[in-house]
């Protein structure tokens, strides 16, 4: 682990801070915001729609409201500290993508608003619509 | 040869070996393959050789159900029938159409996919498409622009479909009807009654009116009715004089069971990295060779418990122009047959647009899905009388649960598919969107003009009304033709699979039926 992630995690276990603060923590960066954007969605709608979208799927799934489940849902452990290292985005993009296409082979869909989404893309409209809340 | 039966003298006996009940497209299907045989053929066509509105009149009727075209105009009652109106969409059945599935109540047919088969290459030859072979591989190394959105094949399939002329089978045919020396065509015989022997087991002769106020009388040995699917029912209701009930109806089963194929626009596709689309681009009226379509595999079918679908792919730009024909459709039958013969002459003048005009990037899903047999979907006899004195018919047209939830099904699939593929994403029409409600309808929603089942084949005279023979149970000489006899709809326009069907039924009867007419003759007298 590098110097700088093992420091942060550390702090994190020190002072008992949890998932939650974590979140509260990096909910700021960018790199956050772009885990958060449906890509092949966006190239379909507007940031309102996906909005909406977000709600929409909030109000059937009322369990996932809360970017610390949603980003630990979109998230593997492996994802948290490739966050932490703030590294490598663009493969912890990819795999979310690829997360997606297994969710469409694997019958993991969710209808909302007439929208037939993997879950995940779903939820990054989730926690999209959180974030720009 | 040809007579109008107005011009005969009154209460003219007309006798023949076999009587061909209507000169639509399978009545004149059945006339021309007995052409040059040794038998003398009857073709009985209640209209003349135009649409006239004193004819459409006849077919009048109510729509008690579900919303449907209004029967004065869905079917034209003319020499040619309704390939005066039809869009010559072809395509054959799937095997899975005929088969028993246990998720459909009422489905299967008692003849398979491949005792149809022979069949569909003369139904080919008469509406005049350029060949029997359905496989996108065939087509695509005929035309290798022709290219299949990456599809998993377990799941969707690009079902084929050919385009008629389309042939109108009233001027197509004519000469060669009236030039048959063994074939009499009689126009404005309209049989009002199918009268039988005491015991109810054959049909003795048919009885003919026509607004001259003449009535005849035809004999035959055996009786062909090729009126339509709501005219097949309506005429077995009608004759009641020796069985209370109609003919062929001791189980009640004469009109249930009528569907339609349920079309209507289900969703919207986004493709944004489209750029070939020529396989599914929209027919275009005498240009298009060949087009497909997303079809269910039969894996995928009895995987989800849902009904044979299709879908085509509308771009939004044609969409947005296209009103629901639901709405559409006249009640004008003589005005929509000028109107179509208005279309024909400005072929080849009408600026449809290449596919690369269009943005091929957003569509609209026109699904196209089988309806499940429903026995209180039907036909009945309404109290109302037509001019030439026969009851009219009562459309109580009637949708189920699963031909909804089929619907939505598809759209989920083909949604599951182009995400996979990561080629594009589906929103469903609104009606479409709340999956406990399996019961309301978007009054966009139309039947595809195709009706059938109404005199449905079984292999037993308690589930159906006709053999796998098409003859009508109980009664030793008389047998439908046509799409009434289907008992399940499948996914494809109908007539293709009628016209193989009637081809079937022809050389049945020419084979094991024709054979005995001397014995048969006697028998009789
Ligand atoms: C607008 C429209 C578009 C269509 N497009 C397609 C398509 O693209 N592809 C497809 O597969 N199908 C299509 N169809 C359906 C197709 O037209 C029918 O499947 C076909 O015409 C049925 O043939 P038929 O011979 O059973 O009935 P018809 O063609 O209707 O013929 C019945 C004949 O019986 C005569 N008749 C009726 N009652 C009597 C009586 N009592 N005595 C004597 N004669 C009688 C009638 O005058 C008529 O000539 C379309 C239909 C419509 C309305």
């Amino acid at each position: 682990m590098k110097r700088r992630s093992f420091i942060v995690v550390s702090v994190f276990s020190l002072f008992g801070i949890g998932v939650f603060s974590f979140i509260r923590w990096i909910r700021n960066s960018g790199n956050v915001k772009e885990l958060a954007n449906p890509r092949f969605l966006s190239l379909l709608c507007d940031s309102s729609t996906i909005r909406t979208l977000g709600r929409a799927y909030l109000k059937l799934k009322p369990g996932e409201n809360g970017d610390d489940i949603l980003l630990n849902d979109l998230l593997t452990e492996k994802f948290h500290k490739k966050l932490l290292e703030r590294t490598d985005m663009l493969a912890a993009e990819s795999q979310i993508e690829e997360r997606i296409k297994q969710d469409f082979d694997s019958n993991n869909i969710v209808i909302v608003q007439g929208w037939v989404l993997s879950v995940t893309e779903a939820r990054q409209c989730a926690f999209f619509s959180i974030l720009n809340s | 040869m040809h007579r109008d039966a107005t011009k005969l003298e009154n209460h003219s006996i007309i006798e023949g070996d076999i009587c061909i009940v209507g000169a639509g497209m399978a009545g004149i299907a059945m006339a021309l393959d007995w052409i040059n045989t040794p038998y003398k053929v009857i073709l009985l066509e209640g209209g003349g050789f135009n649409v006239e509105t004193r004819m459409q009149d006849l077919y009048q009727g109510k729509n008690t159900g579900q919303r449907y075209y209004p029967l004065q105009s869905l079917r034209l009652h003319y020499f040619g029938g309704t390939s005066g109106h039809w869009a010559g969409f072809c395509s054959p059945y799937d095997p899975i159409d005929f088969k028993k599935r246990d998720w459909i109540e009422h489905s299967g047919w008692p003849i398979q996919f491949n005792d149809l088969l022979p069949y569909y290459e003369q139904a080919r030859e008469i509406v005049e498409i350029e060949s029997s072979n359905f496989d996108f591989d065939y087509w695509k190394k005929k035309d290798p622009e022709l290219e299949s959105l990456p599809l998993d094949k377990k799941v969707l399939w690009n079902k084929m479909w050919q385009f008629s002329p389309p042939t109108r089978f009233g001027s197509r045919y004519k000469e060669e009807i009236l030039k048959a020396s063994n074939v009499h065509l009689y126009t404005y015989a309209n049989v009002v009654n199918l009268e039988t022997d005491d015991l109810v087991s054959n049909v003795k002769q048919v009885l003919i009116r026509n607004h001259a106020g003449k009535e005849h009388v035809v004999k035959a040995k055996c009786f062909i009715m090729a009126c339509c699917a709501i005219q097949n029912a309506r005429m077995l209701l009608a004759s009641n004089q020796q069985a209370p009930n109609g003919l062929g109806n001791d189980h009640g089963l004469v009109g249930r069971f009528f569907m339609d194929h349920l079309e209507v626009m289900t969703s919207d596709l986004f493709m944004p990295f489209a750029k070939q689309i020529k396989l599914y681009y929209p027919w275009v009226y005498s240009e298009t060779k060949v087009r497909a379509e997303l079809a269910l595999t039969d894996q995928k079918q009895s995987q989800l418990k849902i009904l044979n679908g299709t879908a085509s792919l509308m771009p939004k730009e044609i969409a947005a122009n296209k009103s629901p024909n639901i709405d559409t459709f006249p009640e004008d039958a003589v005005a929509t047959v000028e109107m179509w013969e208005e279309m024909n002459k400005l072929r080849g003048h009408e600026n449809f647009g290449s596919p690369e005009t269009y943005n091929c990037k957003e569509f609209e899903l026109f699904t196209r899905m089988e309806q499940a047999p429903n026995p209180n979907s039907r036909i009945r006899l309404d109290s109302e009388r037509d001019e030439l004195g026969v009851l009219r018919a009562n459309l109580d047209w009637r949708l189920t649960s699963i031909d909804k939830r089929s619907i939505r099904k598809l759209q989920e699939v083909i949604g599951e598919e182009v995400g996979r593929a990561e080629i594009g994403r589906i929103r469903l029409k609104e009606w479409l969107r709340d999956e406990e409600n399996n019961s309301d309808w978007t009054s966009e929603l139309g039947g595809g003009w195709h009706n059938m089942g109404t005199t449905r084949m079984a292999d037993s005279p308690k589930k159906g009304v006709v053999d796998a023979n098409c003859k009508v149970y109980g009664l030793s000489n008389l047998y439908m033709a046509g799409s009434s006899c289907f008992p399940t709809s499948g996914a494809a326009n109908p007539t293709l699979t009628l016209l193989a069907l009637t081809f079937k039924l022809s050389k049945h009867l020419k084979e094991n039926v024709a054979k005995n007419f001397k014995s048969l003759q006697k028998a009789m007298a």
